[in-house]
């Protein structure tokens, strides 16, 4: 039987598409997701609210895969 | 297609064969005809178990009766019926609203608009032959731009607009399309209609025809002749642009659009209840299958529904975004889920070679026999629905299935000293289903029962010294569950384990069905969030994590959803008439003494405290940010620690096949050697063998786990 124990954090890339300077929130597209985005994921406080601009890459650490609640953007960049 | 009348549901029971000796046991009985899928069934009535007759069980608890597997394999993807499309015909024309359906007759009747106010028809008496190029004009100039058409027995009904694009007119066959009557009223649309979708429910005639007109969903029937004033849905849009609609045991609606306030375009579907799966004259629930954000640059449209083995969706999407493409998806229910199912129920989407932008018609023969077409005004293609079985048998030279608590795998031989796999011949085919039966002779002749769905996963012939043989690598529902990722992200914001991995499961192909689940599964209700990238293997055993429950699966592409607890009664017991080849029993620590469960704001824990004791027991640290008590916390962490200590080793027995034997049944032996009393352990995982040659072996390693 496979271990059945929490599986590890993941990081995946993103393209911020929308910023939410007063919450410090995010709806990321994650690259390969064509259709949806995952919608107010925590944004790391120390990232410039005038750098999140849409459509710059993120990056988007996930503590569970299937909770965007449990995750956050770590870094931006062009 | 739109209105193609229901056709029969195939349902195939785990029968036991009864075949004289020496004689290849016949396929099953044929599909019986059922109007109604059944209802997804929640039965919590304690564990399955495949039970055998008597005269099975004596035979296999005798060592010298002679064995027996029986191997099937069937033109089925999961449960659905394969459909491998022919071309027929591509002739180009102009692309607008279009539609087909297939008389009693078995002629093809298509219908188009020509998007400048003419109705164009055609009835191909032969589809096999054609000729696909003649249309004749079935209405003077200066009508509407949306047409549909359906038919059942010898009646065709062809549904069109007027120029106002307000006022429904109908003509009607009843001689399989080859004369209609003259165009009449139905009825008139408050507002300009944007497409429309008709199904006949009855070989009387009586149809309804569903239509969206610019942000609005309305069905009008049609009983006795008479054509009733629209019901209009209270559902809010913020646009509609396609509709269709099929009768499986209601009138069942597919919609595209626009959400309103999120904007959000999707795929709907909705019934409107005829008294079997929804009340009369009822509008049930709307359903998303399929969303796009409102900045996504995606769009769906053109939607097509059918119901003959299943109910099966068409629908476009147009991907406006740079290198996205207009393409048809088709996507399916399990044959035995209803419309009413729920949503994000619909198998994921599989992309179909057509790029056209108002999609491909659907529709099929009655009755489940003929052909299945696809269509578009330049676009004519058919797939046989007949189902395939070809009896493997006889050609059996070896097999061996590996089930896991995460996997079935294993691979059949097939001897092909004659050549007789040389291709391979349908329906041994990649992808296709195996049915496979572990036997004895018995007092009744050959008794057979039948494992968990397969699938070919691959062939490989091999040759070497003198010997043809066609393996056939094998994989099971765990299998379909690693392939199957979806295009869109599933949100799951209220529903519960049970209900996420259902949906997880449908989506795959696979039908789950709940026996003695945990209620923590029944009733906690997590976010979660399923990724595009995510496959649902991953997200199944990431929600499975979170419960002592387990996923078995069973036939007809289904599985069941079970909480195996310490005090389950023995299902079965070895060593005293059942013989017991070998046993090697292991005691070893469970997987982790301890799980800590970090919640919101919330702590929860749970201690096997006499393996804590031991030295080298580890410690499981979980997420579950559902948690904001501690005593959620501590119940996701009792879970955790129940789940971990059932993943223990606790050896293996070999014995001449148990046919009934499944994972997680409780079993016991007794060895005086080892213990006094008897041994009771949980199978957690089985390995079966069946070889012809160079020595010949039948038996079954039990791989057992803690109870």
């Amino acid at each position: 039987m496979p271990d059945t124990s929490t599986p590890p954090a993941t990081m995946r890339h993103g393209i911020l598409k929308v910023w939410y300077s007063g919450t410090y929130l995010a709806d990321v597209q994650l690259v390969g997701s064509l259709t949806t985005w995952l919608k107010s994921i925590p944004v790391a406080r120390d990232i410039a609210s005038a750098e999140m601009v849409a459509g710059r890459n993120v990056l988007v650490a996930m503590l569970d895969d299937t909770n965007p609640a449990d995750a956050a953007v770590v870094a931006v960049w062009v | 297609m739109r209105g193609t009348h229901g056709t029969p549901t195939t349902t195939r029971q785990d029968l036991q064969q009864r075949v004289p000796p020496g004689r290849i046991p016949p396929p099953p009985p044929p599909p019986t005809q059922q109007r109604s899928p059944k209802p997804l069934h929640f039965g919590r009535s304690g564990h399955p178990v495949r039970t055998l007759a008597a005269a099975l069980t004596t035979a296999q608890q005798s060592a010298t009766n002679e064995p027996r597997v029986d191997v099937t394999a069937e033109n089925s993807i999961g449960a659905l019926r394969r459909l491998d499309f022919e071309f027929l015909d591509a002739t180009a024309q102009t692309i607008a609203k279009h539609d087909v359906c297939v008389p009693g007759d078995g002629s093809l009747v298509r219908v188009r608009s020509d998007g400048a106010g003419t109705i164009y028809y055609q009835r191909v008496a032969t589809p096999a032959s054609g000729p696909w190029g003649t249309w004749v004009a079935f209405t003077p100039p200066g009508k509407g731009n949306v047409v549909a058409c359906a038919a059942i027995g010898a009646r065709v009904i062809v549904i069109y607009t007027d120029a106002a694009g307000t006022g429904v007119k109908w003509r009607e066959s009843t001689d399989y399309g080859v004369n209609f009557t003259a165009e009449a009223a139905a009825f008139t649309a408050a507002a300009a209609v944007v497409d429309l979708s008709v199904a006949y429910k009855a070989a009387g005639g009586d149809c309804a025809v569903a239509y969206v007109t610019a942000a609005t969903l309305a069905i009008c029937k049609r009983n006795t002749g008479v054509w009733a004033a629209p019901a209009v849905s209270a559902s809010t849009f913020s646009s509609l642009n396609g509709v269709a609609v099929c009768f499986g045991a209601d009138y069942d609606i597919a919609l595209t659009g626009v959400e309103a306030t999120t904007l959000r375009r999707t795929l709907w579907t909705q019934i409107y209840g005829d008294g079997v799966d929804a009340p009369l004259n009822t509008y049930g629930t709307l359903a998303i299958q399929q969303q796009a954000e409102s900045d996504s640059n995606v769009s769906y449209k053109a939607p097509f529904a059918a119901y003959f083995d299943a109910f099966r969706i068409n629908y476009v999407e147009a991907d406006a975004f740079t290198g996205g493409a207009t393409r048809t998806y088709r996507i399916a229910l399990h044959p035995l889920n209803t419309w009413v199912i729920g949503a994000n129920m619909f198998t994921a989407p599989i992309p179909v070679g057509y790029l056209g932008a108002e999609g491909l018609a659907l529709a099929a023969d009655a009755n489940a026999v003929g052909y299945v077409y696809e269509t578009a005004p330049d676009y004519v293609y058919r797939a046989p629905q007949t189902q395939l079985r070809t009896t493997l048998t006889d050609d059996v030279v070896g097999l061996i299935i590996r089930e896991r608590d995460a996997s079935t795998t294993g691979y059949i031989d097939l001897d092909n000293s004659g050549g007789a796999y040389a291709g391979p011949p349908s329906p041994v085919t990649i992808g296709n289903r195996l049915d496979v039966r572990w036997g004895y002779y018995t007092s009744s002749g050959y008794l057979t029962s039948k494992m968990a769905d397969m699938w070919i996963a691959a062939t490989e012939y091999r040759r070497s010294g003198g010997k043809s043989v066609l393996r056939l690598h094998v994989e099971g529902g765990w299998e379909l569950l690693r392939r199957n990722r979806q295009r869109m992200q599933i949100v799951h914001t209220a529903d519960s384990y049970y209900s996420i991995l259902l949906r997880m499961m449908s989506r795959a192909g696979l039908r789950l069905s709940g026996a003695g689940v945990s209620t923590r599964a029944d009733t906690v209700t997590p976010k979660f969030t399923i990724p595009a990238q995510m496959s649902a293997f991953e997200a199944a055993q990431q929600a499975l994590s979170f419960l002592a429950d387990r996923i078995r699966m069973t036939s007809i592409a289904g599985c069941v959803m079970l909480q195996p607890m310490p005090g389950d009664a023995t299902t079965y017991t070895f060593g005293v008439a059942h013989p017991l080849r070998s046993v090697q029993l292991r005691t070893e620590q469970p997987r982790a003494a301890e799980a800590y469960a970090f919640g919101t704001g919330a702590f929860g824990e749970a201690i096997d405290y006499n393996a804590a004791a031991v030295a080298g027991a580890p410690r499981d640290y979980m997420r579950d940010a559902t948690s904001t008590t501690g005593a959620t916390a501590a119940a996701t962490a009792t879970a955790h620690l129940r789940r971990r200590a059932l993943d223990a080793d606790a050896g293996l027995i070999i014995v001449p096949p148990n046919c009934g034997q499944e994972l997680y049944d409780m079993v016991e032996f007794s060895d005086g050697y080892i213990s006094g009393s008897a041994i009771k352990r949980r199978v957690k995982g089985i390995d079966w063998r069946y070889e012809r040659r160079p020595v010949a072996v039948y038996e079954q390693t039990l791989l057992l786990g803690a109870i």
